[in-house]
């Protein structure tokens, strides 16, 4: 099969610029805006999807709102200011619940008391010490106690306690303002803390506890 | 005791100035808000331990989802910007392959002046809209049928004289372009193979080049991939030789 002859380029005018070929001009470039998308969804992803989880707490649906939201973000990613991705992913994500999967929750959930203005302490009224309530749980019955509050307190304590998003972050997240946040994470918070002690009592895990 | 909240933000390290100032030094003098505060860090410090989600899989099926845009977003592309020249490269290629007879004695394709026609950017005609939604189904269906080859852009060059059609695909290989040029009958410093109908080009050591003529015209296909994929890809999908 010696069918391929050398071939010399000549005299042509056009021969410096056979070493051009090379460059992307020529031959299209790979996807530069894909790659600059996957190279931050998939850093912020396991915060995409345990957020999503622990908005919907059902894992089909928090895969659905994960997946939608990912695709929202690679639809919209022109519009990312290149600052803090995670941050505006998380807001997509929370918007999506909110005006899409809410509505579809069933289950139990404590009902919301925002218009109460009174932040309680956790500790006063505290029927077992915080060393000892927190050995005694593991990580399910945490998750199950988080659950079980209203959508606002909860979106509040996970960003803030598990995503680690700042007062700013979460305000701009949810679209409130920062004294909303502020209070919504205190009272998020002495809820979760009833919540698992009135757990831990209930199922009489926590003996000593009882001596107080 | 100082307000919870407050506590709280304390704890988040969100309080600054006279604020922060202010409760540092009421906690000095309250045991009840200190307490308080040990109590928020413990739940924080609780909260943050919570393990990570397992969700490679649903990655992946992400993955996926932006592959299916990336397709979309491609063909989409092409009705929306390069539909004209599409429209012109096809013509071309379809009087060519009905054999409207016109004189084509005498010029010849050389393979020196080939690499102009793919490198050089200028005397491009505009990329042209259509604003024709019919002729944008039509194209569609037409890029459809296509062998998995998609088409990026077209245009039209001119060099020294000479004009040609530009047609960038892609496949699965990776990009390659379709030189027609019109009004020409044979190859210069290229060589045919067994066959005598498709002859061979070497632009540089990876890019070749394949081509063949037509009742008015040469065709050539270049790409950064071996002659004889060159050459299949030819036979497959384009106007067969004369």
């Amino acid at each position: 099969m010696a069918f391929v002859a050398s071939v010399t380029l000549g005299k042509s005018p056009h021969k410096e610029s056979v070493g051009r070929l090379s460059r992307p001009v020529l031959f299209g470039k790979r996807d530069s805006k894909r790659e600059a998308f996957e190279r931050h969804a998939e850093r912020a992803f396991s915060s995409v999807f345990g957020t999503a989880l622990r908005l919907t707490r059902n894992r089909e649906e928090a895969e659905d709102l994960a997946q939608e939201a990912i695709v929202r973000a690679y639809e919209a990613f022109d519009r990312f200011d290149g600052t803090n991705f995670k941050a505006w992913i998380l807001r997509i994500v929370t918007n999506l619940y909110i005006n899409k999967y809410r509505s579809r929750q069933r289950g139990p959930q404590l009902s919301s008391l925002e218009e109460d203005n009174m932040v309680e302490p956790m500790s006063l009224e505290a029927e077992i010490p915080d060393r000892q309530l927190f050995d005694g749980l593991v990580g399910s019955e945490v998750e199950g106690a988080l659950k079980r509050l209203p959508d606002e307190f909860r979106i509040a304590v996970l960003l803030s306690d598990i995503e680690q998003m700042s007062y700013q972050e979460i305000a701009d997240i949810t679209e409130v303002p920062i004294g909303t946040v502020r209070s919504r994470i205190a009272r998020g918070r002495a809820m979760l803390r009833r919540l698992l002690e009135s757990y831990a009592l209930k199922e009489g895990f926590i003996k000593e506890g009882n001596d107080l | 005791m100082i307000e919870p909240s407050k506590l709280h933000a304390y704890v988040d390290g969100e309080l600054t100035g006279a604020e922060l100032q202010e409760v540092e030094a009421k906690l000095a003098e309250c045991a009840e808000s200190r307490a308080e505060v040990a109590s928020i860090q413990s739940l924080k410090t609780m909260l943050n331990q919570a393990p990570g989600m397992e969700c490679q899989d649903v990655w992946a099926n992400c993955q996926s989802r932006l592959d299916a845009i990336d397709r979309v977003r491609k063909s989409g592309n092409f009705i929306t910007k390069f539909s004209w020249a599409f429209v012109a490269g096809v013509a071309l290629v379809l009087v060519i392959g009905g054999g409207i007879s016109r004189h084509a004695e005498g010029r010849t394709v050389d393979n020196s002046a080939l690499a102009g026609f793919i490198s050089n950017p200028t005397n491009q005609t505009a990329e042209k809209k259509s604003q024709n939604a019919e002729l944008d189904q039509i194209l569609q269906r037409a890029n459809e049928q296509l062998n998995r080859i998609h088409f990026i852009r077209g245009a039209r060059i001119v060099q020294n004289d000479q004009t040609a059609e530009r047609l960038d695909f892609e496949d699965a290989k990776g990009p390659f372009s379709l030189l027609v040029l019109p009004e020409r009958s044979n190859f210069d410093d290229m060589s045919a193979d067994d066959s005598g109908k498709y002859y061979f080009g070497k632009i540089d050591v990876s890019t070749h080049a394949v081509g063949w003529r037509t009742q008015n015209a040469c065709l050539v296909l270049i790409g950064r991939r071996e002659f004889e994929d060159l050459r299949e890809l030819a036979q497959r999908n384009f106007i067969l030789p004369q």
